[in-house]
């Protein structure tokens, strides 16, 4: 087993929103496009993924629904808000900044 | 897969989190169990059995009760839910220990509702201002008067001082007193107890009731001045102030109007009959007033100018030295009280300049101290606050030990339920999470603790006011206010602290992991834990027998004042108040009324002897006058009685030299006096001086010549049983006329047999005499030590009650003790030791709390029965024999209580003692 990178709780809810804006997700898709979408590289644990999507949804960046997945089970989909869009705005701009900066001090040091 | 349109708000999220608990949390399990399966369906795929994949799951999924708990975290609203889960909780696991709930509620209603109820008492008497309007600017006019009401030997300090109308008058008029006063009113300086006739509609259309009330002479500025307010009608207005006996009018309380008029509207402007006099009942007094003076309830009011025709007396206005008036005066705001007091003074000096009764080097001595009357026209005196504070103590103390006894109670609760506690928290729940758990148990205790308390406080405090009530109107207002509220807040919150942060402190201290392993054996606790509980314990029996130090000398104090010779017989007497006054008879008709009365009296069957007087044995005191002998100091306030010849025969008293007086002592006799042993010693030096003669400063008129002492009778406790008898003159009330107020009869069996029959013979002698209290001597002796009892019985079951809660805690800490020790108990037993042996192991254990608290508690007592100094007859505060036996009741009681886990032990079978680890 690799040793996954553990994401701060900030850069997890950054991904889910980002994941969520392409369309509605359930938990363990979101899990699977994260490895995929990072190529293993990222790993997220159930213990910290869904803590994460109850702390959006009582923030009501995300909303919940309950639907049927690929094989017939219900399962819990969420869906990004309106107030979620911008907030994914606010904090894609702000991670941003912070990798640039910390990326030009890597270049120029 | 359909969805919803539409966000959701925060609110909305919340709401339902707390409302539809149950289905959020369904949906969570479903919604962590679809994750679950999804994994173990992967490793399916892979190939791997059923019970691999799932195992592989869990594995892989982490702690699923960790991320259970986080996800309810997220939502934002846990403090709430949990408050609701714990309350649930909480009240369960108090439902499944009845007898632990119980206990810990009546300790907490009877510790705190003594604590309330006599909070309730000392804020009633000592701490509430008038219920005036800004009572903190009323002033009295205390002490300094050169006669007056202070006749005293030694006047209490801050105790007040009579005046005279005429210096009231020059006072209330002057410039410069209204310069630093809004108002100045007074006030007769007693009640007078009055005859009040009515009309009314009766169950026989309409009818005439007499009723018994207490009046009170004032100026027509008072209830101005104090800031009362009338609820109907008016007060006084200027008007009602002009002439003596031209101003009928009279003010009722509230209380009264209440009771005996039922608050009818129509009294008022009505007509009433006061003592013979018919009055004008023009208002009502605001309801929450109940006088200046607490502790003295008035029913109504009429102008000093009508004091004549209240007291059927003679007129006292124009006296000019008759000290008869309490002042009170409104200052204004900007004027300090000693500002206000020596403006005061430089008018008293003029006045006193004027009058010319007293020389300039006696003027120079006497001065007008102003105080503060914002609790009230006079404090309560230095008996009453002692008796207050002593109490408060008293109660307090068991209120401590009842805390220190739950905390113990509760940390053994702790210790009962370590594992439940460590099982929760391997299960996940945070030690903050378990605190909270027990902070919200401790907040049901107390909060039922304070229910039970509340009501506790009620009941008692309606039988404190049925133990104050002894007819006279209700003075003594104990309604709840802010103060009280505030007490009752402030124990609620120590009450919080000690049964709920206390254990809950104790959560984070434990360790876990360690109580889990052990958790076969019984959990000790750390030596920290021992330690704290044997000082809850020792501290508990230090108080205790604080408590029943104080209970022993005060239930001796009662014992030696019950015994205490009295110098007069009080078996087989009764005592009759009759107001002859209220008749208005001239002089000789009222000497034929007494010989008539007491005619009628002596003729009944059972009947050995009668007398009058004009004061009740150990009652209020009587007339007081100076003597002044050459060559001797002015000796003051003397106490004389005139009384009818069979006095002295009749209440048992010896007349140790001479003789006691007879018929031939009437008023064209030489005149004659009995004086007690006390004064006899003080005038003359010795006590056989029968012959001798000496005058009082105002009896006999300077014409009739000097006093002949004819008896010397022995000293009596006549005034208070407290107190060795003061210098006291008997006269002839033939040859002193007086109004006479008690009949003294004494009677061959049960004396409160005859009280029919004496007031029917009462009846006889005049139909219209006025008769009051009817009692057998031991009842009035036993009112006068109505407060000693009161501490006696209050501080004994304080005490036991605190002896009983000790024991349960003793009882408790030797059995967990000893329960500890069945292995090492069975091991002794198994090599041989006997149950003696066994059981003073246990025993000695006791005893160690116990002596170790006993040599806490003796010095805390000896400090703390200082406190008793003023309340205790015939004993000092240290009496050792107090001490001891009260030593010795917490030593037996105790050791009782200990006895039985000692007993219990030394009964254990060895081989299952040894087998049971």
């Amino acid at each position: 087993m690799k040793n996954p990178e553990n994401l701060p709780q900030a850069t997890l809810e950054l991904l889910v929103l980002r994941l969520l804006r392409s369309g509605p997700l359930n938990g363990w898709e979101m899990m699977q496009r994260i490895s995929l979408v990072s190529g293993q590289v990222l790993t997220v644990t159930p213990g910290s993924l869904y803590p994460a999507l109850h702390r959006l949804e009582a923030a009501t960046f995300i909303g919940a629904e309950w639907g049927a997945s690929e094989n017939n089970r219900r399962a819990r989909y969420y869906k990004l808000t309106a107030a979620g869009r911008k907030q994914l705005e606010v904090e894609r701009q702000s991670w941003e900044r912070f990798t640039g900066a910390v990326g030009a001090i890597l270049k120029e040091a | 897969m359909a969805r919803r349109q539409g966000t959701p708000s925060r609110l909305r999220i919340r709401l339902r989190a707390l409302l539809r608990r149950g289905a959020v949390e369904s949906e969570l399990d479903e919604e962590l169990r679809y994750h679950l399966d999804k994994l173990r369906d992967e490793n399916l795929a892979r190939g791997m059995s059923a019970e691999e994949a799932l195992a592989d799951a869990r594995k892989s999924f982490g702690g699923v009760e960790q991320a259970r708990e986080e996800c309810r975290d997220a939502r934002g609203t846990r403090w709430l839910e949990d408050l609701v889960r714990d309350l649930g909780y909480g009240l369960r696991s108090l439902r499944r220990s009845p007898g632990f709930t119980a206990l810990v509620v009546a300790c907490l209603g009877i510790g705190i509702g003594a604590n309330l109820t006599v909070f309730s008492l000392y804020n009633a008497v000592l701490l509430r201002p008038l219920r005036v309007q800004d009572p903190a600017h009323l002033v009295r006019f205390a002490d300094g008067m050169f006669g007056g009401v202070s006749q005293d030997e030694k006047p209490d300090p801050g105790r007040v001082a009579a005046y005279s109308y005429p210096l009231y008058q020059h006072l209330r008029d002057h410039p410069q007193v209204q310069r630093h006063f809004t108002g100045l009113a007074a006030q007769q300086s007693g009640n007078t107890t009055s005859l009040v006739r009515w009309s009314g509609a009766g169950d026989r259309g309409a009818q005439t009731f007499d009723d018994d009330a207490v009046g009170r002479a004032v100026s027509a500025g008072y209830f101005q001045t104090l800031g009362v307010s009338a609820a109907r009608g008016r007060t006084f207005l200027p008007d009602d102030e002009t002439a003596p006996g031209a101003n009928p009018v009279l003010v009722l309380s509230y209380q009264y109007w209440q009771r005996r008029f039922g608050g009818d509207p129509a009294l008022i402007g009505g007509q009433l009959t006061v003592n013979g006099t018919r009055y004008t009942a023009v208002g009502v007094t605001a309801a929450d007033f109940r006088g200046a003076t607490v502790g003295e309830g008035t029913d109504f009011w009429v102008p000093l100018t009508m004091q004549g025709e209240l007291m059927r007396g003679p007129r006292l206005l124009a006296g000019r030295q008759l000290h008869w008036l309490l002042l009170v005066g409104r200052r204004r705001p900007e004027v300090s009280l000693p500002t206000a007091e020596a403006a005061v003074n430089v008018v008293f000096q003029q006045y006193l300049a004027q009058d010319g009764a007293l020389d300039q080097q006696q003027r120079q001595a006497v001065r007008i101290g102003l105080e503060s009357a914002r609790l009230g026209l006079a404090t309560p005196n230095q008996h009453t606050r002692h008796l207050l504070a002593a109490v408060m103590v008293g109660v307090g103390l068991f209120l401590l030990i009842v805390c220190l006894n739950l905390s113990q109670l509760l940390m053994a609760r702790a210790m009962d339920r370590h594992r439940e506690m460590s099982i929760r928290a391997a299960l996940g729940a945070g030690s903050l999470r378990l605190m909270r758990q027990l902070l919200t148990e401790g907040l049901l205790l107390s909060s039922l603790g304070l229910l039970a308390a509340a009501m506790v406080a009620r009941g008692s405090r309606l039988g404190l006011v049925a133990l104050v009530d002894d007819g006279t109107p209700p003075a003594v207002d104990f309604s709840a206010d802010a103060r009280v509220w505030g007490f009752f807040a402030a124990l609620g919150l120590v009450t919080f602290i000690v049964l709920g942060l206390v254990p809950a402190s104790r959560v984070g201290q434990g360790n876990l992991q360690e109580a889990l392993r052990t958790a076969s054996r019984a959990v000790t606790g750390g030596r920290a834990r021992r330690l704290f509980g044997r000082a809850l314990l020792t501290s508990q029996v230090a108080f205790s027998l604080v408590l029943l130090v104080a209970a022993a000398l005060l239930t001796a104090s009662l014992g030696r004042l019950r015994d205490v010779d009295k110098g007069f017989d009080d078996q087989g007497v009764l005592l009759v108040d009759v107001n002859p006054r209220m008749l208005g008879l001239a002089r000789e008709r009222l000497g034929l009324l007494y010989d008539d009365i007491l005619r009628r009296v002596m003729a009944l069957p059972g009947v050995r002897g009668a007398s009058l007087s004009q004061t009740a044995v150990l009652g209020n005191c009587c007339a007081r006058d100076n003597i002044v002998m050459a060559g001797q100091p002015r000796m003051r306030a003397v106490q004389i009685e005139s009384v009818t010849p069979g006095f002295f025969e009749t209440l048992g008293m010896t007349i140790a030299h001479g003789r006691g007086f007879s018929a031939a002592d009437h008023d064209r006799a030489p005149l004659v006096v009995i004086i007690n042993q006390t004064l006899a010693r003080r005038l003359f030096g010795q006590t056989d001086v029968v012959g001798r003669r000496f005058r009082f400063e105002h009896f006999p008129p300077p014409a009739r010549g000097d006093l002949e002492v004819v008896g010397v009778v022995k000293d009596g406790r006549t005034r208070s049983l407290r107190e060795a008898a003061h210098p006291a003159g008997y006269l002839p009330v033939a040859q002193r006329p007086d109004s006479l107020g008690t009949l003294q009869v004494r009677t061959d069996g049960d004396s409160g047999a005859l009280a029919a029959d004496v007031r029917r013979a009462l009846r006889q002698a005049h139909p219209g005499l006025p008769v009051a209290k009817v009692r057998t001597m031991r009842t009035q002796a036993s009112w006068s030590f109505t407060s000693e009892r009161i501490l006696a019985v209050l501080s004994s079951s304080f005490g036991l009650a605190a002896l009983l809660v000790v024991c349960i805690g003793l009882y408790g800490v030797i059995s967990q003790w000893a329960s500890q020790r069945t292995q090492e108990i069975g091991v002794r037993l198994a090599l041989g030791a006997t149950l003696a042996g066994v059981r003073w192991m246990v025993l000695r254990q006791a005893l160690t709390y116990l002596l170790a608290g006993i040599a806490v508690g003796l010095p805390v007592a000896v400090a703390a029965t200082r406190l008793l100094q003023g309340l205790l007859f015939g004993l000092t505060p240290t009496d050792p024999r107090a001490m001891v036996g009260a030593v010795f009741l917490v030593l037996a009681v105790a050791s009782v209580a200990a006895f039985l886990p000692a007993r219990r032990a030394s009964r254990i079978d060895p081989m299952s003692a040894l087998r049971c680890e």
